[in-house]
């Protein structure tokens, strides 16, 4: 039917079909900001626009609906400020705000965001919190945990109504006196935070050292969020190819058969279908998809489609069809006859004799201690010290069995992949990944093209969280390219997430913990069986992690401290669930739940004070990393001593922020005046981390100088939405000596960028940040030689090594300059030309854990079991911040993330392996008017082994809360929980024992 | 999938397109649900021309049309009250301002706040084109028979002046609840108690003068009340929990009054 929607003001007209949806027809009209999630029940709102002035979800809307109507996406809100001759007013207030106060991280949900704070801004100038909150409560955002989106509302609410607000340099946080001085005091409450000036910056406990930096410490705004908030086509999906078809995948309905018969011919035959592949019809090569160095660290157990299924929502067949429906319609006509095979979905039954085995594929390749035959998808056997004497040398054992679940990354952008043939029949793949130089190794031989006929591009990310480190769908786009020769989309729907994606891995861990009644911990031994589900990517490495940080925390005190007695074994097995795979913290949070839950009892059961308890074991500066000579990701282990431990400075400014000696053991503050049934509670939980993998991780940077005496870099590194393009710029620029706003940052690109890794294990601004100080260090060398000689000209003697790279100049001591600009333009074209460029690459011995002191406040029900989180704060030692602003906002959005782990999230299947959650209304996560309260605070200490001495805080924040949480019901009404999420039945079950 | 989209301008044209028998052909009101029913094969009757979005009272008698949206209900109810507060458990700002209450009470399972609440009050659907009145009980018993062809909600209706209670337990405090119970009171003493969380509809605990345990009656009415989200035992307690705490808040504004 023809339309004419009044869009931005525009009468457009249109067709569309009765079944299409406002969002379908947006974005077919190239209106990109309107985004899609996925969903089916409108539960994520990224697809928001303003309908008659109010939000609504474009996609819950058929576009015939929209007729007469005004419609407003964000594409109608401000402009880029240089647009060259043509003046524009530039950006929106409240884009201005969201720029400024790091409320943009990944900015998939940005749009939707800025068009419901506009409704929210027209009809109310002077919005408290709540109502922003609520303003907000229809997106879905995995990223910020809000708080600084909220924070922009604000700011950009008081600036419209003519208040001045303070900017974000002069917000006092980078000074002392206000924080707890590092000598024993009486704490006292904290303040209670709030205004638009205090909330985004973080308290940091600053180092002398980094005074005088001008880039590096400073709330720089992110290098991309100028177009993110304007609803850019910057992200995967937001191409439209002349041609393009749309993919769609068969699914298993079963969790474990064998394909007896497959018959796609009506499938084929349908009009607009131009392919159909079956296991049949494409190369049967082994490999694995987690996105991981050459080789692999796991076994070899996947094909791109295989005559076989492991699970509900293995893959059985792929389609490309002209249009979204017509796949679907082709997906119904295949016909499928499964042989069905015993089920096995119980870890425990894995390995037992007469388990059915689930590859028994002749292709199979194992790795390390991986053994098919049993299920047994990998095994980790470490012993340091002598684990039985520390025993035997315990006054109490302490041995418990914890439990955790099966969680959800939920970027709210889906897997989403584009690919298509070039003009020289190299095949491109644009693709949403946190691995683009894995994605073209590792595709390579499944696809039968060498590597250099590949080429990956990896455009914006709408977060990632470890799930876009699989190399989850980008083959089957590929191979239907390589079928039709035709441009192919495919992306994952909402349900398809659940249950054709990755997880965390769940986990059942026995921790067995010797100690003295002074509080001293002899030995310490962990057993883990993890259930890696069908498929064993990251099965190895994700479980080592959990014995490798979790386990290394707390070495023991006195002589247990020089010899700590430690043992972890796992057993990571098959089973027929959804694979797991990497998950921000990667393995670390399954540690911690039982690792903190065990150091609470144990301190509760000996009677001493829970931090001190913790304290006097914990590892500490000059202290051997105890796992770094017995394991490494798979790899030889080499011994690794730990330099930087701001441990006990984080539990002491984090107390006296959380005013923890008020709360904990008060019982008058435990009791809810009124309410008998409500019952308030602290806890804490410890915790150390990573920073890349030491030996392996190599991150690789470009930089050249262009006429104006900008910069280009190039980064392999692969920015999915934390802000490490800014964060590396702001290296390059402090190095360089100017602004970020002349350091163009480009990444990635297989043919263009350096290799990188990717992102994940916390590597991006340590590592890849090393190799950006680097090539910007060979740069400036080139600079202050050429400068040093146009200086000489002038009649200024000065040697280069005395050259002062600031302000956009070289100058001389005597203040003699010229500025990069001049610099420039002599180099490329006045004398003795040449390019000024550098391409370095690191990798790192070190690995510099992060810690952090985790404090949660709760408040419980007792009658219901239902836990509310009302407060969670942080303080964390990731060596110097480089980006306070985006810092915190890691730490805030993955405190979030946590804290659905700890109360609602996980993912459950019935006896035939049916899951219960296939959409994020019943997988629930959690939404902006109904958060505790979040604060994040940096005490910095000065990693030696890093130019700037950065240490890593991506994935920290999501180690701590749930067991923080689980201690505080605990303290609250004495609920011992050994499983999370801390669900009100069973905190209700809890109670009744 | 939906393959023709009516937008009629009188409510005759309306019920003449919905009474045809093929292709089956569906009244459309926000949109929120039948634009996610990829599976079937339908026409939709867009309803927003034919001026059934008021809320009005007559005597003690409101009558909201069946297009109002949650959100028009929300600003007239107030967030804090029981209503306002189950309006905001089943659905988010964004799906208030499109999903209409009609359309709620169609598709609702028994999880749905709102629907408890609707129950609790007491609320009838004025069915077209014979104006037949309908309790929200009795439509989720019949409505498993299918909807007939050429009958449209035209409003719901609910009685003013009672007093409402609304209680819930959830993961977070804006999850769907696993458990929620709502109570009425009329000015006669007359209570109605229903409750929700659980199968396919909300359930009716009971409906008299008050005089009897309804608490125990709650409990009895999900003793068997298990599924993959709890427990029939977690339910059977909640109920009781639940249902005391709305008769004991009924109880708090009855003093207050």
């Amino acid at each position: 039917m023809n339309l004419i929607l009044n869009i931005n003001g525009n009468a457009m007209v249109c067709e569309a079909s009765a079944a299409e949806t406002l969002m379908d027809v947006l974005r077919r009209l190239g209106y990109f900001s309107v985004k899609h999630g996925g969903c089916k029940k409108g539960e994520c709102g990224v697809c928001a626009v303003l309908f008659d002035g109010k939000p609504v979800n474009a996609c819950q809307l058929l576009a015939g609906q929209a007729e007469g109507h005004s419609i407003q996406t964000i594409e109608a809100s401000g402009q880029h400020p240089e647009q060259g001759w043509r003046k524009t007013d530039g950006l929106s207030v409240l884009q201005q705000a969201f720029i400024e106060s790091g409320a943009i991280q990944c900015g998939y949900c940005t749009p939707a965001m800025l068009l419901a704070a506009q409704a929210l801004l027209e009809k109310d100038s002077h919005p408290s919190e709540a109502q922003v909150r609520e303003a907000f409560a229809s997106i879905l955002c995995r990223c910020t945990g809000y708080l600084k989106p909220v924070q922009a509302v604000l700011r950009a609410a008081a600036i419209l109504r003519g208040e001045a607000v303070e900017p974000l340099q002069a917000a006092p946080a980078q000074g002392s006196v206000e924080w707890t001085p590092l000598t024993p005091a009486a704490p006292e409450l904290p303040e209670t935070p709030g205004g638009v000036d205090t909330q985004v910056m973080p308290k940091i406990w600053t180092l002398p050292k980094t005074d005088g930096r001008t880039v590096v410490g400073k709330p720089e705004r992110k290098v991309d969020a100028v177009k993110l908030a304007q609803g850019k086509p910057a992200f995967t999906a937001d191409l439209d190819m002349r041609g393009m078809l749309v993919a769609k995948v068969l699914h298993s309905p079963v969790a474990h058969a064998r394909i007896k018969r497959i018959d796609a011919s009506a499938a084929r035959a349908l009009p607009g279908v131009a392919a159909v592949l079956t296991w049949q019809d494409i190369p049967r090569v082994v490999y694995s998809t987690a996105g991981q160095s050459d080789p692999i660290p796991g076994p070899l157990d996947t094909f791109s489609l295989d005559n076989k299924v492991r699970f509900v929502g293995d893959r059985v067949a792929f389609v490309a069809a002209e249009s979204a429906e017509i796949a679907e319609q082709a997906l119904r006509l295949i016909e499928v006859e499964y042989e069905a095979l015993p089920v096995l979905l119980d870890s425990r039954e894995a390995m037992k004799p007469g388990a059915v085995r689930i590859h028994d594929e002749p292709e199979y390749v194992n790795f390390a201690g991986s053994d098919a035959g049993r299920n047994l998808a990998a095994d980790i056997r470490i012993d340091i010290g002598d684990v039985e004497k520390g025993f035997a040398e315990a006054d109490r054992i302490y041995e418990a069995e914890y439990e955790v679940p099966k969680v959800q990354q939920a970027h709210i952008e889906p897997h989403v992949v584009v690919t298509y043939w070039d003009e020289d029949d190299r095949l491109v793949i644009r693709t949403s990944t946190q691995v683009p130089f894995h994605v073209r190794r590792m595709l390579a031989p499944v696809l039968e093209l060498p590597v250099k006929r590949i080429r990956v591009i990896k455009p914006r990310i709408g977060g990632g969280f470890g799930g876009k480190q699989e190399v989850l769908i980008e083959d089957v786009a590929a191979h239907l390219t390589i079928a039709t020769r035709r441009p192919v989309r495919y992306e994952y729907t909402r349900e398809e997430e659940f249950t054709a994606s990755r997880s965390r891995h769940p986990m059942r861990i026995r921790l067995k913990t010797g100690v003295k009644l002074d509080g001293t911990i002899t030995a310490n031994e962990m057993h883990c069986l993890t259930d890696t589900g069908a498929y064993g990517c990251h099965a190895l490495t994700v479980t080592g992690n959990t014995g490798h940080k979790a386990m290394a925390l707390y070495v023991g005190d006195g002589p247990y401290r020089k010899s700590p007695n430690i043992r972890f074994y796992a057993d990571v097995v098959y089973t027929n669930h959804p694979p797991a795979g990497a998950y921000r913290g990667y393995g670390v949070p399954q540690g911690y739940w039982a690792v903190e839950r065990q150091m609470e009892h144990i301190a509760r059961d000996l009677n001493l004070d829970p931090i001190a308890f913790r304290l006097k074991n914990a590892i500490r500066p000059g202290e051997l990393h105890p796992f770094s000579t017995a394991w490494s990701e798979g790899r030889e282990p080499r011994p690794e001593i730990i330099h930087t431990v701001g441990l006990e400075q984080c539990v002491q400014q984090g107390k006296a922020a959380f005013g923890w000696d008020e709360r904990y053991g008060n019982a008058e503050w435990r009791t809810v005046p009124g309410k008998p049934h409500l019952r308030r509670g602290v806890g804490v939980a410890l915790a150390m981390q990573g920073t890349a993998i030491p030996y392996l991780d190599m991150g690789g940077a470009s930089l050249k100088i262009n006429d104006d005496g900008s910069f280009n870099l190039l980064i392999g590194a692969t920015d999915l939405g934390t802000g490490s393009d800014t964060v590396l710029g702001q290296m390059a620029a402090e190095v360089l000596g100017v602004p970020l706003e002349d350091i163009i940052v480009y990444s990635s690109d297989t043919d263009f960028t350096p290799f990188d890794v990717g992102a994940y294990a916390s590597s991006t601004t340590y590592i890849s940040g090393a190799a950006v100080v680097k090539a910007a260090e060979q740069v400036a060398e080139r600079i202050r030689i050429r400068a040093a000689a146009m200086l000489g000209e002038r009649g200024v003697k000065v040697s280069p090594e005395e050259i002062i790279l600031a302000d956009r100049k070289a100058a001389a001591p005597s203040g003699e300059a010229v500025t990069l600009g001049e610099v420039a333009r002599n180099a490329l074209h006045h004398n003795d030309q040449e390019q000024i460029m550098a391409v370095a690459s690191y990798k790192s011995p070190s690995a510099p854990p992060p810690f952090a002191a985790q404090f949660a406040e709760v408040l419980v029900d007792v009658e219901t079991g239902q836990v509310t989180v009302e407060r969670l704060l942080m303080a964390v030692d990731s060596g110097v911040i480089v980006n306070p602003v985006l810092a915190s906002g890691q730490i805030e959005g993955g405190m979030v993330q946590a804290l659905g782990y700890a109360v609602c999230e996980e993912m459950v299947y019935d006896e035939a392996g049916q899951p219960r959650e296939v959409d994020l209304v019943d997988y629930h996560i959690f939404r902006a008017d109904e958060m505790p309260e979040l604060q994040a605070m940096f005490i910095e200490t000065d990693e030696p082994t890093h130019p700037f001495g950065v240490k890593a805080v991506a994935e920290i924040p999501l180690d701590g809360v749930a067991p923080a949480v689980g201690n505080a019901v605990l303290d609250a009404c004495g609920a011992s929980l050994l499983v999370n999420p801390l669900t009100p039945e069973r905190v209700w079950r809890a109670l009744k024992k | 999938m939906i393959i023709e989209y009516h937008r009629p301008e009188t409510m005759a044209a309306a019920l003449s397109l919905l009474a045809r028998p093929q292709p089956l052909t569906l009244p459309l009101g926000g949109g929120t649900t039948l634009t996610q029913m990829h599976d079937l094969t339908c026409a939709v009757v867009d309803l927003q021309r034919l001026g059934l979005d008021g809320l009005n009272g007559e005597g003690d008698v409101i009558t909201a049309g069946a297009v109002l949206t949650l959100q028009g209900l929300m600003d007239q109810a107030g967030s804090d009250t029981a209503l306002g507060r189950a309006l905001d458990l089943e659905a988010s700002p964004h799906q208030r301002n499109r999903s209409t209450l009609a359309g709620r009470m169609m598709t609702a399972d028994g999880r749905s706040p709102l629907a408890t609440v609707m129950m609790a009050m007491d609320a009838r659907l004025v069915w077209l084109p014979e104006g037949q009145e309908v309790g929200l009980a009795e439509w989720f018993a019949m409505r498993e028979g299918g909807r007939k062809p050429g009958l449209l909600v035209a409003s719901l209706t609910w009685s003013a002046g009672m007093e409402l209670a609304f209680e819930a337990v959830a993961r977070t405090p804006k999850d769907r609840p696993i458990v929620c119970a709502a109570a009425a009171r009329w000015p006669s003493g007359s209570i109605r108690a229903v409750l929700g969380g659980f199968g396919n509809a909300p359930m009716v605990v009971y409906d008299g003068l008050d005089g009897h345990d309804i608490v125990k009656a709650a409990r009895k009415k999900y003793a068997q009340a298990g599924d993959a989200w709890a427990s029939a035992e977690y339910r059977q307690e909640m109920a009781g929990v639940l249902m005391k705490r709305c008769l004991a808040a009924l109880e708090k504004k009855e003093g207050q009054a």
